[in-house]
């Protein structure tokens, strides 16, 4: 598996086990239309992501093309296949996410560990699974499916949810070890996912990352987020709302910070989904997300207030593609 | 029809050797008509390259659009600078100090702003329609708009094919004072008329320089294109007026709704006057999407009917 990782040369083949600091990739960003300008001027950018269900495979946006075109890895990022779903995937819908793949030349893809469909309607939103035994066979036997159509790995992402249904039989993390054993998928881990789930669900975020494989992590999102205090007196504990439409908190920082203590990730990302701020502001929260996740030299990290550090510099293309 | 033939031919000219001769006659001053405003209109800028106008987005805005997409290139970036507001029933105000570079374009609206005007009427205030002129005559210079005098060429370029419809209407009238058969007749001449009245009417504005410029201007700035509905506050005003300036008006429909719709307001009350333009608006039609398209699609069809119908009238009688 490993070997036919670092084949695929993307931004799994930096999660090899043992794999030295020359091998990480660095930073890069969601790209959205709305900030396509903005994207393919960021300096330092070292991959993108798109939403697999926003593109068409057989004309890709010129923007998502220009990239991929210039070397600049793009993942296809699925949020619609359902990989919990008991009642099977859509064929359309996997074999949609492996023509992403094909046209995007994406070194992997990734996707949640969600059910959004139910009984064949759409939930429209990214509802938890339950961390059951059955759950879990339903899952491995979907992302095995999903697998067999792709011809590059699958990173799958654990999702933010206000709740747990009842009956659980694993924690997350025992839940998720369990799936990537099985399934051999790689981890898309969400820091600001655990930084929500921690806040709305209680928990400590650290006993999650230490819980977590994180050797088998391919990439990072970071995202911004809200949080609306609730009333105590009426037994409402507020709520982090992961909106993708505000700064990343101190509180998600901090946690990629520990995640970094533990295990340096090979790439990191921002997903950054509406209100977006001024051009300047982006490159300025990217420069952060990037010290970070420790990819810029300290003395470079100490300038980055104002601009994005070209990340990475020792990377060897090679590695790229 | 045998025996009327006999009677002697109109002019001693036999209808069918008329009919052979005036349509030879009408194709080739048509051709000569069509290939004349093509040699006017691209004598100067011929084989240049596109000029690249992104330093300049309202010059590109008038290049595409004419002096209204102008005019809504520079709202939308002062909307996103937020030195303009709108206040109320399509009509724009001032607000707060504009930047130091602000273009003079904007710096003219802003002059005029200061109390609330009306979005349609704020080209035709002293400020703003220099402003205008200036961009006007930078395009001129630049061989990307076609000068008056090469646009009074084309125009009798085509006032030839009027001549000609107007020989068949002459021919007309004698032969139906002759008691002879003119279908054919009516036919061709209604045709010269036609082709003379569009010709005239439809007399190009930007260059064949121009035109290419748009285009490379479009493909350069594909990424602010209204597909994507790009962010004008991630993008910034710049990008704003590049993107209402290069793709048109759908631009703003795009990236601000709220603002198009407020604008589009006072589009509608004014409509009644706005464009007195004539064909100056007709060519403009093409690139500035669906609000500034629609006003000068109005100005065209008006010119059609006073220019040409009186000539068309005549193929009537």
């Amino acid at each position: 598996m490993a070997e036919g990782v670092a084949a695929a040369a993307g931004v799994a083949a930096v999660a090899e086990p043992g794999a030295g600091p020359a091998t990480r990739l660095g930073t890069g960003i969601g790209w959205r239309p709305e900030i396509a300008g903005i994207v393919a001027e960021l300096p330092g950018l070292r991959f993108c992501e798109v939403i697999a269900e926003a593109i068409d495979p057989a004309a890709p946006p010129r923007g998502v093309a220009e990239l991929r075109d210039r070397g600049v890895p793009v993942i296809p990022h699925g949020v619609r296949l359902s990989l919990g779903s008991a009642d099977g995937l859509d064929p359309e819908r996997v074999a949609h996410l492996a023509a992403c793949a094909d046209a995007l030349d994406a070194p992997l893809v990734s996707e949640h560990v969600s059910f959004t469909r139910v009984a064949g309607r759409d939930a429209g939103h990214l509802l938890p699974v339950p961390r059951t035994r059955e759950a879990l066979d339903v899952l491995v036997a979907n992302v095995a499916r999903v697998q067999a159509e792709l011809d590059v790995p699958l990173a799958l992402e654990p999702v933010a949810a206000l709740f747990d249904w009842p009956g659980d039989e694993f924690t997350e993390a025992e839940f998720l070890t369990r799936l990537l054993d099985r399934t051999e998928a790689w981890l898309l881990l969400d820091v600001a996912n655990v930084h929500a789930n921690a806040v709305n669900r209680g928990g400590d975020p650290c006993a999650v990352l230490d819980g977590l494989p994180l050797d088998r992590i391919a990439y990072v999102h970071v995202a911004g987020g809200s949080e609306h205090p609730g009333d105590t007196a009426a037994g409402d504990p507020g709520v982090y709302h992961d909106s993708h439409t505000d700064p990343v908190p101190p509180e998600v920082f901090a946690l990629l910070g520990e995640l970094c203590d533990r295990r340096l990730p090979p790439a990191v990302m921002l997903e950054r989904d509406g209100r977006y701020p001024p051009a300047a502001e982006l490159a300025a929260e990217l420069a952060a997300i990037s010290a970070a996740a420790r990819f810029a030299p300290p003395a470079a990290r100490a300038a980055a207030a104002g601009q994005v550090v070209p990340a990475a510099a020792g990377v060897a293309p090679g590695v790229l593609r | 029809m045998g025996t009327l033939a006999a009677s002697g031919d109109t002019w001693g000219i036999s209808g069918s050797t008329f009919i052979l001769f005036y349509l030879v006659i009408a194709v080739v001053v048509w051709i000569w008509a069509v290939r004349t405003r093509r040699q006017i209109a691209g004598a100067r800028g011929g084989g240049r390259p596109p000029a690249d106008l992104t330093g300049t987005p309202y010059d590109a805005a008038y290049l595409n659009g004419g002096a209204d997409l102008a005019v809504y290139a520079a709202l939308s970036s002062m909307r996103v600078d937020g030195t303009i507001e709108t206040a109320g029933r399509g009509n724009v105000v001032a607000v707060g100090a504009l930047l130091p570079g602000a273009d003079e374009l904007e710096r003219a609206i802003h002059a005029t702003a200061t109390s609330p005007v009306g979005r349609g009427r704020l080209r035709y205030h002293e400020y703003v329609a220099a402003a205008l002129a200036a961009i006007e005559r930078r395009l001129t210079a630049e061989g990307l708009l076609v000068t008056d005098i090469e646009r009074r060429g084309v125009r009798q370029a085509g006032a030839w094919m009027l001549l000609v419809a107007g020989l068949g209407l002459a021919r007309l009238v004698a032969g139906v004072a002759n008691g002879k058969p003119v279908t054919f007749l009516v036919l061709a001449t209604l045709g010269a008329a036609v082709v003379g009245v569009v010709l005239m009417a439809r007399v190009p504005r930007r260059t064949p320089l121009g035109d290419a410029t748009v285009s490379a201007m479009r493909a350069q700035h594909h990424r602010l294109s209204p597909a994507n509905r790009p962010d004008w506050v991630a993008n910034g005003a710049t990008a704003a007026a590049l993107g209402v300036g290069v793709f048109g008006m759908s631009a703003l429909w795009a990236s601000d709704p709220a603002f198009a719709d407020e604008l589009a307001a006072q589009k509608l009350a004014s409509s009644g006057g706005g464009w007195s333009g004539g064909d100056s608006g007709s060519s403009y039609g093409g690139g500035a999407g669906c609000g500034g398209g629609s006003s000068c699609g109005g100005g065209s069809s008006s010119c059609g009917g006073g220019g040409g119908c009186g000539g068309g009238g005549g193929c009537g009688g």
